[in-house]
């Protein structure tokens, strides 16, 4: 799971810098707002 | 000629629907689907699919006047954007939820069967990924590629089915009588909750192709023809799984089984030629789990970007942080497996026949009642 997490941060990045350029401001606020949720979920299932 | 553009066709979309109604076949349909499994329940697909082929017909009504949108666009086109959007809200969590449980059940299944000793989350997370990278590309690759794996899978089935057919006890099969008929209404409706999401299929709506492959085709009443052809295809393929599982072992003994059909080929020894027919059958699973996967996974990401109003070739950057809430979803769906299996039939199974089934008729009356269908 904490690879996975890893994997999140690091691909979830790279997806970000793809779609800068080419998105519009709502999309990018999503994008983090998605990513935030995923995250804390993440940590919280860690957490037991 | 041709057509050149990149679009799937109706029979494409039925091929991945298959698949996904296929791969439910390894465990006998749904997990629901063992508690009303009786001695007559072989002949249940034939009447769960009368049902559908009303489905199929309001389905293309629905879709008459909008060849070209999407079933979440027509929602938002009848309902308005407040209650469309609210309407694929749900749509959005129902197929969360979905995809995740069928994960789990992928992963809990694969662990009770061959592998013991790996942590089911190994494989869910395997067949995310793969499922994952698959909707990051484009649908019209995927939609070839099933197309392509639809006859080895059929061959494979059939061929399966043959084998087991010598194994068939003729006694545990019949009689069924006219006084059999509850049970086999009770054993359709499982199967009538998880076809009914061919509804879903119409969230691809914008990618069909309502034509046939050539221009000389006739294109009149395409969807009616190739959805009804399908669907007998699934029930025929529902029928012979079950009249192998009941013939072989009983109604009884299969109720208590958590995958009888995967029984069936642990069982069969073919005459040293095939020592154990058990590894095509996890190969034919696998495969068939991991399109039914990354089907929903094209439908999921067809509803988010129309719910949230992005761009197709944004979609796909979103897919990977939505992977990563399904995957702590499948753990949240309940703590063992059991308790996974009691949200799919309290739950899940009710919402599929509600958003799958009923919708679309509720769908068609505002339509027709508002005049834009």
């Amino acid at each position: 799971m904490i690879f996975y997490i890893t994997g999140l941060c690091v691909y979830s990045i790279f997806d970000f810098f793809e779609m800068l350029g080419k998105s519009k401001i709502h999309e990018k606020i999503l994008f983090w707002v998605i990513f935030f949720c995923a995250l804390i979920l993440g940590i919280w299932y860690l957490r037991g | 000629m041709y057509f050149m553009e990149r679009k799937i066709s109706i029979r494409q979309v039925m091929i991945l629907f298959f698949f996904s109604a296929v791969s439910g076949i390894m465990r006998i349909t749904t997990p629901e689907s063992n508690k009303f499994l009786s001695k007559s329940s072989w002949i249940s697909p034939f009447f769960a699919v009368l049902p559908i082929l009303v489905l199929i017909f309001i389905l293309d009504k629905l879709t008459e006047k909008h060849r070209d949108k999407s079933l979440a666009q027509i929602t938002e086109t009848v309902f308005g954007k407040i209650t469309g959007k609210i309407i694929l809200f749900l749509f959005l969590v129902h197929v969360l939820f979905f995809i995740s449980f069928f994960l789990r059940n992928f992963g809990e299944k694969f662990v009770s069967s061959i592998f013991p000793n790996v942590s089911p989350l190994f494989f869910i997370i395997i067949l995310l990924l793969s499922a994952l990278f698959a909707v990051r590309r484009n649908i019209e690759s995927f939609a070839r590629f099933s197309e392509f794996s639809f006859l080895i899978i059929c061959f494979i089935f059939i061929l399966a089915f043959f084998m087991a057919l010598f194994n068939i006890n003729p006694k545990n099969i019949y009689p069924v009588t006219y006084y059999d008929t509850t049970d086999i209404l009770k054993s359709s409706i499982p199967l009538i909750s998880l076809w009914s999401l061919l509804t879903f299929s119409l969230f691809l709506g914008d990618n069909i192709r309502y034509s046939g492959k050539l221009e000389t085709d006739n294109t009149a009443g395409i969807f009616k023809r190739t959805a009804t052809k399908f669907m007998l295809i699934i029930a025929l393929f529902n029928f012979l799984s079950l009249f192998a599982v009941i013939g072989i072992f009983n109604a009884e003994t299969a109720k208590n089984l958590s995958m009888p059909y995967f029984m069936i080929f642990k069982s069969i020894k073919s005459s040293g030629l095939i020592q154990s027919f058990e590894t095509f059958f996890i190969i034919l699973w696998a495969f068939t789990d991991f399109i039914m996967i990354a089907y929903y996974f094209f439908i999921l990401s067809k509803i988010f970007k129309n719910l949230f109003v992005i761009s197709e070739n944004n979609t796909k950057f979103f897919m990977f942080p939505v992977a990563f809430i399904i995957l702590i979803l499948t753990y949240l769906i309940g703590e063992n497996n059991f308790e996974a299996e009691y949200f799919y039939t309290n739950i899940l199974s009710y919402s599929s026949v509600i958003l799958g089934y009923v919708f679309p008729f509720l769908l068609l009356a505002v339509g027709k009642i508002r005049r834009v269908l």
